[in-house]
């Protein structure tokens, strides 16, 4: 079983043995007797091969089937070993969220809605209806990449992290019968191109059972239909109908043609926390553009590129991080988990441990006694 | 109150966060001069990796391993595997180091041997298994060799004491003990 299960981590990482081997200063063949099981594991070895292949030891022990762990990316990264590494990291977080869940008695299930619309009736009007209602069912306001992210956490528990992925990399997600839904950003994008691939990734979330069979392989791409759906979704989501025509209106003459100043189009991609590119597609859509001419606007409004500062993202949410400072709180977990937990070093993460630790050790009620 | 002449006479299985507040706080070689350190292999590893995150100080190990004032025992995977098995309602979850401390001790029952550890999770694991004397603290072992200090909280005998208890209690309440 221990050998079966070390076989599917190395793989999963595209790792020969040769490489597993040389990494942990042992012969290939070592890593061969292992996963053969004609020899068994030292504890310290097991630990080793463990953090190589980013897993808990307990993974090694289980009796529970393999997983299947799909991820989709919006753009796979160049360099097959780096996506391996990255998606192994995505998982990762993700069965660590999960188990924190768990532990600490905080485990909801998910209840991200799904659609049902049959693939081959998914058309541009379907995304678009499909935006309109999340939008209003999410409550998301008028500009709505102001709370997307806190309403996809906090009330349909999706896991949403943001790693630093390789320059051809974008976003990726997965929906897994273990942990739920997840998202996982490119931290190093500018946040309004982070906005966009949230909703993006919120698209294949909602159609994951339209769009993927379950015996797809572990590291998938969308097809170009499917990313323009996404897009769509996307935009209609991050760019409202009400609000955003109000914001337009001005600009449309009497006989029903756009014309906005480029000033005016950085405007709104400042004002609804999106990129230019977006405003465009999104006029494009509306005022029926031909190709040609979102590509005339797209270039125009790319040479007049106006400064725009973009914040930084935290890798881990906030929920996550509440979750595990609790955990090590409640002794569930050794202050070293806790690091690991926290991506963070041993001596990184004392000062967030020991505070927390002793801040609210006693977790003493607040009493109003009165008016 | 932990003796000396007993902190003397028992196997000390210490665990990577005690090696590495034992050289933060200076008492390391003490400890090896006055005690039978026990460190599984896997808290070896471990040790070494954190010790490259400090400028202070400098670990030895593999030297002190060599010269016989270290014993490093190297466990089979499968007897971690074991020490899991034994709770399997625990609702924490314990690291490979800790869990190989945990295996030495209960493979040893004749040795005396006692986990030194700083962490609320090993202790309440030894609560469950109804084994709190097996466990103890570093302040505990320094205050029984005469080297009292202060130190972080979760390094003292009230720690220890807490989650051990809080660990029984808890095996009570679900079921896994029986009195």
């Amino acid at each position: 079983m221990i050998g079966e299960r070390l076989r599917f981590a190395r793989e999963a990482l595209g790792l020969r043995q040769s490489d597993a081997a040389e990494r942990l200063g042992i012969a290939k063949s070592g890593i061969s007797a292992l996963e053969k099981e004609t020899r068994q594991p030292k504890a310290s070895q097991l630990a080793a091969l463990a953090e190589l292949y980013g897993r808990p030891v307990d993974f090694f022990f289980s009796q529970e089937p393999l997983p299947q762990e799909v991820v989709l990316w919006r753009c796979r990264p160049d360099d097959e070993q780096v996506g391996r590494r990255i998606q192994r990291d995505f998982f990762a977080l993700c069965e660590d969220y999960h188990d924190l869940e768990q532990m600490t008695g905080k485990r909801v299930a998910s209840t991200l809605p799904t659609d049902t619309t049959p693939k081959e009736r998914y058309v541009y009007k379907q995304a678009e209806l499909l935006a309109s209602r999340l939008w209003s069912k999410f409550e998301l306001g008028g500009v709505p990449a102001e709370s997307l992210r806190q309403v996809m956490e906090e009330r349909y528990r999706v896991k949403i992290f943001a790693l630093s992925l390789d320059k051809s990399a974008s976003a990726a997600s997965t929906r897994s019968p273990r942990f739920g839904p997840a998202i996982l950003l490119n931290r190093d994008s500018v946040h309004w191109r982070r906005n966009f691939d949230l909703a993006h990734e919120l698209f294949h979330l909602l159609t994951w059972e339209v769009f993927r069979s379950p015996e797809e392989e572990s590291s998938i791409e969308a097809d170009e239909p499917e990313e323009s759906l996404a897009d769509c979704f996307a935009s209609r989501l991050l760019l409202p109908e009400a609000p955003f025509f109000e914001r337009i209106q001005p600009f449309v003459d009497s006989e029903g043609n756009l014309r906005m100043p480029v000033s005016q189009v950085h405007e709104l991609a400042r004002v609804f926390d999106v990129s230019t590119e977006a405003v465009l597609y999104r006029c494009a859509g509306e005022f029926k553009w031909h190709k040609e001419q979102t590509e005339r606007a797209v270039d125009k409004v790319h040479s007049s590129r106006v400064w725009r500062e973009s914040r930084p993202e935290e890798s881990l949410p906030s929920r996550y991080i509440s979750l595990v400072l609790e955990a090590y709180r409640k002794g569930l977990i050794s202050y070293q988990r806790a690091a690991r937990y926290l991506r963070k070093s041993y001596k990184e993460a004392q000062d967030i441990l020991e505070r927390s630790c002793n801040d609210l050790q006693q977790d003493d009620p607040i009493t109003v006694i009165g008016h | 109150m932990t003796s000396s002449k007993t902190i003397r006479s028992q196997l000390l299985v210490t665990d990577t966060c005690v090696v590495i507040e034992a050289h933060r706080h200076g008492v390391w070689q003490a400890l090896l001069d006055q005690c039978h350190v026990v460190l599984p292999a896997t808290v070896v590893d471990e040790a070494i990796q954190v010790a490259r995150q400090f400028d202070e100080f400098r670990l030895r190990l593999e030297e002190e391993i060599e010269a016989g004032l270290v014993q490093s025992p190297s466990l089979d995977a499968s007897s971690l595997q074991a020490v899991l098995a034994r709770c399997p309602g625990f609702p924490g979850k314990i690291d490979p180091g800790e869990l190989e401390c945990l295996a030495f001790v209960l493979d040893n029952p004749d040795q005396s041997a006692v986990v030194c550890s700083s962490d609320a999770v090993v202790f309440r694991y030894l609560g469950w298994l109804q084994m709190s004397e097996s466990a103890v603290s570093l302040e505990e072992v320094l205050d029984a060799l005469g080297l009292s200090r202060p130190l972080p909280k979760r390094l003292s005998k009230a720690a220890r004491v807490n989650w051990t208890q809080k660990g029984f209690t808890e095996a009570l309440q679900s079921g896994f003990i029986q009195l």
